[in-house]
């Protein structure tokens, strides 16, 4: 996770907040994840909140929670605020008003996170477009609740031109923070992306002159390569240097897995893409056993940041800034998670062939 | 999935793979763990689960 608007208009990084403790997502409803398991029952889920809490979690992103019941909701929310456990409810399509946002606040929720996957056009299918209204309804109803609000874009071939009405959107809305991901899609090619997060960091640094802060995050580390030939280009040699080792330092803190992923019936992932593997059941053994077991090859592998590098990584410009990506999407990409990442959109020859030169901003 | 590192080492339980069938299964093992002396599969149906440690919650931290 990269925060633009800090990095580029501060030509600074925050610190760090910890070494080696991944952020959690837990996806409580999801047929497809859980199969013909059991969910986990409202007590039990308390009960992996206390693990998570004990492991050391600081920040648990909860989502697939259309179906359950709101005092469940409420009750878990309570329970990782108690721990001081960050809290952010991820929807997907579903509205909240405002009653139910002031409960979950009430509850010790920190953050209400929507999706906008484009805008509402002829070309669209209807329920795309109710789709965002609703989330845009939502984010309406969070003024003044003491919740922090973020919009997350998916950036996707079909939508990629609707971004910039879809950031200012967020600003109107008074949304606290914009979440750039990215996901695989045959049809957005690496041009289109690098446009599309080059006009991303032409957007945040314009806000910023005009005194609106609100906070653009790009999703995972795969844009830290593209982030340092942008400052390269665009920003004068001292800031590009900042940046440069700013990244190199986030690179050099950030957990790794970054993301756990845990399911419907306590399976834990070691990442959001691996739904078809799993290390272990929190039913059978705590979660920070499962995380930290050293018996498993794969898993020490993904922990070892060179060992899980892909060939291609190994001889890029921008290997002390980036980790390669997601192992996850290569995983469902190639069905090998130490392929390169399907969505790298850095220049691939360009980035390999300064790779011995010395960059100008080192 | 259970899998042994080397000859001599024990088979260790490393995980779940979901699949289609029997043959998937096995493929999605092997590109998972690639170099590993052996790997066992079982079906997870086949499985009896009998822990004297249920998950409960307590009173937290």
């Amino acid at each position: 996770m990269i925060q633009l608007d800090t990095l580029l208009c501060g030509c600074e990084h925050p610190a760090s907040a910890s070494l080696g403790d991944p952020d959690v997502e837990w996806v409580l409803e999801d047929g497809e994840l859980l199969g013909d398991r059991d969910p986990l029952s409202p007590s039990e889920r308390l009960a992996v909140v206390d693990q998570l809490a004990e492991f050391g979690i600081e920040t648990l992103r909860l989502s697939g929670t259309a179906g359950i019941d709101a005092d469940a909701i409420d009750e878990l929310v309570g329970r990782a605020a108690e721990q001081d456990v960050e809290t952010t409810l991820r929807l997907n399509g579903e509205q909240l008003d405002r009653d139910r946002l002031e409960s979950l606040a009430d509850a010790g929720l920190d953050r209400i996170s929507v999706v906008v996957e484009g805008l509402s056009t002829p070309r669209q299918k209807h329920t795309a477009s109710d789709a965002t209204d609703t989330a845009l309804e939502t984010l309406r109803a969070a003024e003044g609740i003491d919740l922090a609000t973020e919009l997350r874009f998916p950036l996707q071939a079909e939508s990629a031109v609707d971004m910039e009405e879809i950031y200012d959107l967020a600003g109107l809305l008074s949304a606290d923070r914009f979440r750039l991901t990215h996901v695989p899609d045959d049809d957005l090619d690496d041009e289109r992306r690098r446009r599309a997060v080059r006009r991303l960091a032409d957007l945040t640094r314009d806000a910023h002159e005009r005194g609106n802060h609100l906070e653009t995050f790009l999703s995972g580390g795969i844009d830290a390569g593209y982030v340092t030939e942008y400052t390269r280009d665009r920003l004068d040699g001292e800031c590009a240097t900042n940046v440069r080792e700013s990244l190199r330092e986030r690179l050099g803190t950030a957990p790794s897995p970054p993301v756990a992923k845990i399911g419907p019936a306590g399976s834990v992932y070691p990442g959001p893409f691996w739904d078809r593997y799993a290390l272990g059941s929190v039913r059978d053994r705590p979660f920070g056993a499962i995380w930290t077991d050293e018996s498993n090859p794969l898993l020490e592998r993904l922990r070892h940041e060179e060992a899980a590098l892909p060939d291609r990584c190994r001889h890029c410009e921008f290997g002390d800034v980036c980790s390669g990506g997601s192992r996850g999407r290569a995983l469902v990409a190639h069905d090998d998670p130490f392929e390169p990442d399907p969505v790298c959109y850095v220049d691939k020859e360009r980035a390999a062939s300064g790779s011995t030169a010395e960059s100008t901003a080192d | 999935m259970f899998t042994r590192e080397t000859p001599t080492d024990p088979a260790v339980h490393t995980g779940t793979v979901r699949a289609d069938d029997e043959i998937d299964a096995r493929e999605r093992a092997a590109s998972l763990f690639p170099g590993v002396a052996a790997r066992w599969l079982c079906p997870a149906d086949a499985i009896d689960r009998d822990s004297s440690t249920p998950l409960e919650a307590g009173e937290p931290a």
